[in-house]
C-alpha cells in the first residue's frame, strides 16, 4: 500500500517482548513509525487521542 | 368415579389416564354368561376362528372343551399351546404354561374359565392375574366367564342358587375389560339343553343341578348377568361422556360408608356397600371403630374384622380403622368431615348386655346422622373362606385374678378394723375402691370376679346373721343389691377406661417409634448404616426377619437383613427379582407365588422403585395383619426415600467431581496451548522476517531477532521438559539415583545453566566446606536449582542480589534460596507449589508455566526431602528452603570454598 500522506503509525501492543521485537522489525523495515505498548489501557488512550493510525493487538493481553 | 367435574368442560383427568394406560396393553375380551352351557366357550372359538382368518396370530393358552363334539370342533386349524404339568398330592394337574404363552408373544390368546384357581406351585395362585400379565405383556386376550364367579355378585348368587362358588374374580378386572359380550340363553333353551346332555357339569355339582337349573333361578341369574352388563354399558357411556368432556347427567359427588363390626355378616355388608357405591358411581369406604375392647374381641372377631377390610379393599374401596370411645359418635364424625352422603350399617343384633347398656350402634347413627342417609341392612352370613388363625388364643392369666381376689381379702380385712368404728355402709365403700382398684390394675375379667367376691364378702362378714350367707333383714338385701349394681357399673367403666388407655397407648409408642426411625434415617449418612437401621427397626416392630434388595445390574441383591445371617433360597430370590420387575408385591399373602415363605413388597417413592423389602415368620398363617401392613408400608416409604436421599447425595458428589475434572482439564489445555504458542508465535514471526525482509534489515536488526529465536526455541525447549518432568513425576516413572553427591557440585552445575538468565542479577553462594555429602540424584537436584534460580530471577528485580546459602541442622541439610523480590503473597504461601499456580498480578516479562515449583516440590520429595516456602523478616523478598537428610554414612570433605560463579 503506498503512502502518500506521510508515514503512518502503527501501535504495536503485546505483552511479550519477543513478539514486539521481530513485529517492530518487520514493519519498520517497510517504513512504518512503531511504537511499542505492553498493555491495553494506554492504546486505547492513544486511539482516542488519534495518535496511531493502526493497532496491532493482541488479544490474549493478562 | 365419583369426580364431580359437573360444571367444568375439562375431560376427567382419571379418564384420560385411563385411557392413556390402555394405549399399551392387551385388549380383554370377557365372554360373559349367567350360567354354565349358555355357549361361552363355543362363542368364544367362533370369535377366534374370525380373526384367525383375519389373518391374526391367534393362540389356545387353556380351553376346556368338556368332551363336547360341536366345541372341539372349532378348535380346528387353532394352535394349542402345551400346557404345563404340576405334581400335587400324587394327582398330575395341568395348567396353562403362562411363560411358554408369554415367549410366544401372539396377538390374540384364548384363556378359558378366568375365575379358575390355579394348582399349588402355579407363578399366580389365580387365573385371571394370569391373563392380566398376559396383558401387561401386550397380548390381547378372549376369556370366558359366568356371572356367579363376580366377586361382589358372589352372596347374591348363594341365596339364588344356594350353591356358593369358591371361586371369585374382583370386578376390578371386569371394569376394565375392553369388551365383554353377553351370551344370553333363555331359561327354557338353557333346560333344554340341558336334558340333551350339552351342559357340563361338574362332579360336585350333580346334586344341586336340579334346583340349580330351575326356571326360576335361570331367570334370576340371567337377569344379574343383563343388569351387569347394562351397568358396564352404562359406566362405559360415561366414561366416553367424561373422556371428551360432554356435559351429561353426573350424579351428584355421593361418598358412601359402610360401618364393619366383626362378625360373620362383616363381608356380606361389604359386598353390599360396593353393590350401592357402583350404582351411585360414587367412591366408598369401610371404616372399622376400633373400641378397644370393651367386649373383649374374641381372635375370630379381629380376623373377620381384617378380612372384610382386606375385601374392601379388593373391591374398590378404601379401608380405614380408626380409635374411639363411642362408636357411632366416631362414625358421624368422620362421616361428616369427609362428605359422606351415604351410611351403611347393620341391622342390630337381638339383645346382647350390650344394648342393655345402651342403644346399639345402629340406633345412634339413625338419630345422629341429621342429613346422611342411613341404609340398614341385613347381610348374609358367610362362613369365613381362609381359616384365619394368625395368633394362637394365649392361656388365660392367673396371676390377674389372683390379684383381684387379694385386694378383696386386703378390703374385706380393713372393714373388719373399721367396722367398730364405721356402719356397714362405709364398709360397702371400701368394698367399691376395691373394686375400682382392680378394674383399673387388671382389666375387666378380674373386677368382675372382685365384684362377685366382694358381694359374698360383704354378705358373709358384714350383713347380720353375721358369718353366714343368708340377710336378716330385708333392707339389707337391697343394699346388697345397689351394691351389686354399682360394682358392676363402675367396674365397668374403669375397666373400659383402662383398655382404651392401653391402646392409645400402644398408638402412642407406634407414632414414637415411627418418629425416632424418621429421625435416624435423616442422620444416616452412609447407604449401610440406612440398611440397617431400616432393618432393625421393621424387625422389632413386626416381629419377622426381615431382608433389603438393592438393585444390581440387572436385578437385586441382598445387602441387609435382620437377623444379618439369613439367607435367601433360589425359589425366594426368584419372587424377590419378579417383584422387582414388576414392580408388585409377591410371595406369601399375595397374588403371586404364594407358596414361597418370604414376603417381598417395593420399596417406592414418587420416582419408582428403589429396592425390595422381604420379610418372614416362621409361625404359619397370614404374616401381616392389616394395621401392621400399614405399618410396613410407612417404614418402607420412609426406607425408600432415605435410599434416594443418599443415592442422589452420591450422584451428585460423582457430578461436582466430574465437572472439576472437567474444568481442570480445558484450564489446562488453554495454559499449555497458549504457552507453547507464544514462543513458536515469536519464533516463526522473527525467522520469516528475516527470510523475506533480510535484504532490507540492518544487521542490529538482524542479529536481535536471531536472538529472539534463539531464546525462544530455549524458552519452548525448557517448557516442553517442565511438562514432560511433571508427567514423569506424576506416572511414577521416576527413579532417583542415590550416589553421593557433593553439594557444591551440583550448585556450580545449576549456576552454569542458570547463567544468562540470572545475567542482570548477582549471585551469592554460602556453602560451608565441611558440608557432608547427601545422597541425592543429581541431574533432578540440578532441576530443582535452575528452576528455584529461574523463579527468583523473574520476580526479583534487575541489579537484586540472589542468594544461596547451604548449612547443617541437625540430621539433615538445609539449602536456602532467598531473593530481594515482591516475595509471595501472605495468604497464598500454602499454595505456591500447587500446578499451575501463578502469583496474581500483573505479568511482567517472561510468564512461566505455573509448573516450575510443583515439579521442584515432586523431584525433593522423591528424593526424600522437603521444601518450604516464606517471606523474608528482613526485608521484602522469598526464601525457598530445601532440607534434604544426611546419609547415615556419608563422608566428610575437607575441600576449601569455591569461588562464586557470577
Amino acid at each position: 500500500m503506498t503512502v502518500d500522506a506521510g508515514p503512518l503509525r502503527v501501535l504495536v501492543v503485546d505483552d511479550e517482548p519477543a513478539i514486539r521485537r521481530f513485529l517492530r522489525a518487520g514493519l519498520s523495515s517497510q517504513g512504518y513509525i512503531v511504537t511499542e505498548l505492553e498493555t491495553g489501557l494506554p492504546a486505547v488512550d492513544a486511539a482516542r487521542r488519534g495518535a496511531t493510525d493502526l493497532i496491532v493487538l493482541d488479544l490474549g493481553l493478562p | 368415579m365419583g369426580e364431580n367435574t359437573g360444571t367444568d368442560r375439562r375431560p376427567s383427568p382419571d379418564a384420560l389416564l385411563k385411557e392413556a394406560q390402555k394405549a399399551h396393553r392387551g385388549r380383554l375380551k370377557i365372554f360373559l354368561g349367567a350360567a354354565p352351557g349358555v355357549g361361552k366357550t363355543y362363542e368364544m372359538l367362533t370369535a377366534a376362528q374370525a380373526r384367525k382368518r383375519e389373518d391374526v396370530d391367534v393362540v389356545i393358552g387353556v380351553v376346556e372343551t368338556h368332551g363336547r363334539a360341536e366345541t372341539q370342533a372349532l378348535l380346528e386349524g387353532l394352535e394349542i399351546m402345551p400346557r404345563r404339568t404340576i405334581a400335587y398330592r400324587g394327582h398330575t394337574l395341568t395348567e396353562m404354561d403362562l411363560d411358554g404363552v408369554l415367549a410366544r408373544k401372539p396377538h390374540l390368546a384364548l384363556v378359558d374359565e378366568l375365575a379358575h384357581s390355579n394348582a399349588p406351585g402355579s407363578r399366580h395362585p389365580k387365573r385371571y392375574l394370569d391373563v392380566e400379565e398376559l396383558l401387561t405383556a401386550g397380548i390381547d386376550v378372549y376369556s370366558t366367564l359366568n356371572i356367579q364367579h363376580v366377586e361382589s355378585l358372589n352372596d347374591v348368587v348363594a341365596r339364588i342358587t344356594r350353591i356358593r362358588v369358591r371361586e371369585t374374580v374382583p370386578d376390578s378386572v371386569l371394569e376394565t375389560a375392553d369388551e365383554i359380550k353377553l351370551i344370553d340363553l333363555t331359561p327354557t333353551d338353557l333346560i333344554q339343553r340341558l336334558n340333551e346332555g350339552k351342559v357340563y357339569v361338574p362332579k360336585q355339582a350333580e346334586r344341586a343341578v336340579q334346583h340349580y337349573f330351575a326356571h326360576g333361578n335361570l331367570t334370576a341369574l340371567r337377569e344379574l348377568a343383563l343388569r351387569r352388563t347394562a351397568q358396564r354399558v352404562d359406566s362405559q357411556m360415561v366414561d366416553y361422556m367424561r373422556s371428551h368432556a360432554i356435559e351429561g347427567p353426573w350424579p351428584a359427588g355421593d361418598r358412601v360408608l359402610v360401618c364393619i363390626e366383626g362378625g360373620p355378616r362383616a363381608t356380606g355388608t361389604v359386598r353390599h356397600a360396593k353393590r350401592l357405591a357402583d350404582q351411585l358411581h360414587a367412591p366408598w369406604t369401610a371404616l372399622n371403630v376400633e373400641t378397644g375392647g370393651l367386649r373383649g374381641t374374641s381372635q375370630a372377631e379381629q380376623d373377620s374384622v381384617a378380612e372384610a377390610l382386606r375385601l374392601a379393599e379388593r373391591l374398590g374401596g378404601e379401608p380405614v380403622v380408626l380409635p374411639g370411645q363411642n362408636v357411632a359418635a366416631t362414625i358421624i364424625d368422620y362421616a361428616r368431615s369427609n362428605n359422606v352422603t351415604h351410611i351403611i350399617a347393620r341391622k342390630p343384633q337381638r339383645s346382647r348386655w350390650r344394648q342393655w347398656l345402651g342403644q346399639s350402634v345402629t340406633h345412634q347413627l339413625i338419630a345422629r346422622a341429621g342429613g346422611i342417609n342411613v341404609h340398614v341392612i341385613e347381610a348374609p352370613v358367610e362362613r369365613p373362606v381362609s381359616a384365619v388363625k394368625a395368633h394362637p388364643h394365649g392361656a388365660v392369666e392367673w396371676f390377674p385374678y389372683l390379684g383381684a381376689t387379694s385386694i378383696v381379702a386386703l378390703a374385706t380385712a380393713f372393714g373388719v378394723g373399721l367396722n367398730h368404728l364405721f356402719s356397714i355402709t362405709n364398709v360397702a365403700l371400701v368394698f367399691l375402691t376395691g373394686i375400682l382398684i382392680d378394674a383399673v390394675l387388671f382389666g375387666r375379667g378380674p373386677s368382675l370376679l372382685a365384684c362377685l367376691l366382694s358381694a359374698l364378702a360383704y354378705n358373709f362378714f358384714f350383713l347380720p346373721p353375721l358369718y353366714t350367707f343368708t340377710i336378716a333383714e330385708p333392707e339389707n338385701v337391697v343394699a346388697l343389691f345397689f351394691f351389686g349394681v354399682v360394682a358392676l357399673i363402675a367396674s365397668n367403666l374403669a375397666a373400659r377406661m383402662r383398655a382404651q388407655a392401653l391402646t392409645a397407648q400402644v398408638r402412642a409408642r407406634t407414632t414414637d417409634e415411627l418418629y425416632q426411625f424418621s429421625r435416624k434415617l435423616t442422620v444416616a449418612v452412609t447407604m449401610d448404616d440406612l440398611l440397617w437401621a431400616t432393618a432393625h427397626q421393621i424387625a422389632r416392630m413386626l416381629k419377622v426377619r426381615v431382608v433389603l434388595l438393592l438393585p444390581e445390574g440387572e436385578s437385586v441383591a441382598v445387602r441387609a437383613g435382620y437377623p444379618p445371617e439369613d439367607m435367601l433360597d433360589e425359589a425366594d430370590l426368584a419372587a424377590a427379582k419378579w417383584c422387582w420387575e414388576k414392580n408388585r408385591a409377591a410371595g406369601r399373602d399375595s397374588d403371586t407365588l404364594p407358596g414361597a415363605k418370604w414376603l417381598f413388597q417395593p420399596m417406592r417413592t414418587g420416582r419408582g422403585p428403589l429396592g425390595v423389602v422381604g420379610i418372614i415368620r416362621d409361625e404359619p398363617g397370614p404374616l401381616l395383619t392389616p394395621d401392621q401392613q400399614r405399618l410396613l408400608d410407612s417404614l418402607s416409604d420412609q426406607a425408600a426415600l432415605g435410599i434416594e436421599r443418599i443415592t442422589l447425595a452420591r450422584d451428585l458428589h460423582q457430578a461436582r467431581l466430574q465437572a472439576e475434572t472437567d474444568r481442570l482439564r480445558s484450564a489446562l489445555l488453554t495454559s499449555i496451548s497458549h504457552d507453547l504458542r507464544t514462543p513458536l508465535a515469536s519464533i516463526l514471526g522473527s525467522a520469516t522476517s528475516l527470510r523475506s525482509q533480510h535484504t532490507v534489515l540492518d544487521e542490529e536488526t538482524q542479529s536481535a531477532l536471531l536472538t529472539t529465536i534463539v531464546e525462544e526455541a530455549n524458552r519452548l525447549n525448557r517448557f516442553i521438559g517442565n511438562l514432560l518432568d511433571m508427567t514423569r513425576l506424576e506416572s511414577g516413572a521416576l527413579h532417583p539415583g542415590t550416589d553421593l553427591v557433593v553439594l557444591s557440585d551440583v550448585v556450580g552445575a545449576a549456576l552454569q545453566r542458570t547463567s544468562p538468565i540470572l545475567a542482570e542479577h548477582r549471585i551469592e553462594v554460602d556453602l560451608p566446606a565441611d558440608l557432608p555429602m547427601l545422597s541425592l540424584d543429581m541431574v533432578l537436584f540440578e532441576q530443582v536449582l535452575f528452576n528455584l534460580l529461574d523463579n527468583a530471577a523473574k520476580y526479583a528485580p534487575p541489579g537484586s542480589s540472589i542468594r544461596l546459602a547451604a548449612g547443617q541442622e541437625g540430621s539433615n541439610v538445609a539449602l536456602r534460596v532467598t531473593d530481594e523480590g515482591p516475595g509471595v503473597p501472605a495468604g497464598e504461601i500454602g499454595q505456591v507449589f500447587d500446578k499451575f499456580y501463578r502469583v496474581k498480578g500483573p505479568d511482567r516479562g517472561k510468564a512461566g508455566t505455573g509448573l516450575g515449583l510443583a515439579i521442584c516440590r515432586g523431584f525433593i520429595e522423591v528424593m526424600g526431602g522437603q521444601i518450604s516456602a516464606a517471606n523474608r523478616t528482613d526485608r521484602s523478598g522469598a526464601v525457598f528452603t530445601i532440607t534434604v537428610p544426611v546419609p547415615a554414612n556419608a563422608p566428610r570433605l575437607d575441600v576449601a570454598v569455591e569461588e562464586n560463579e557470577a
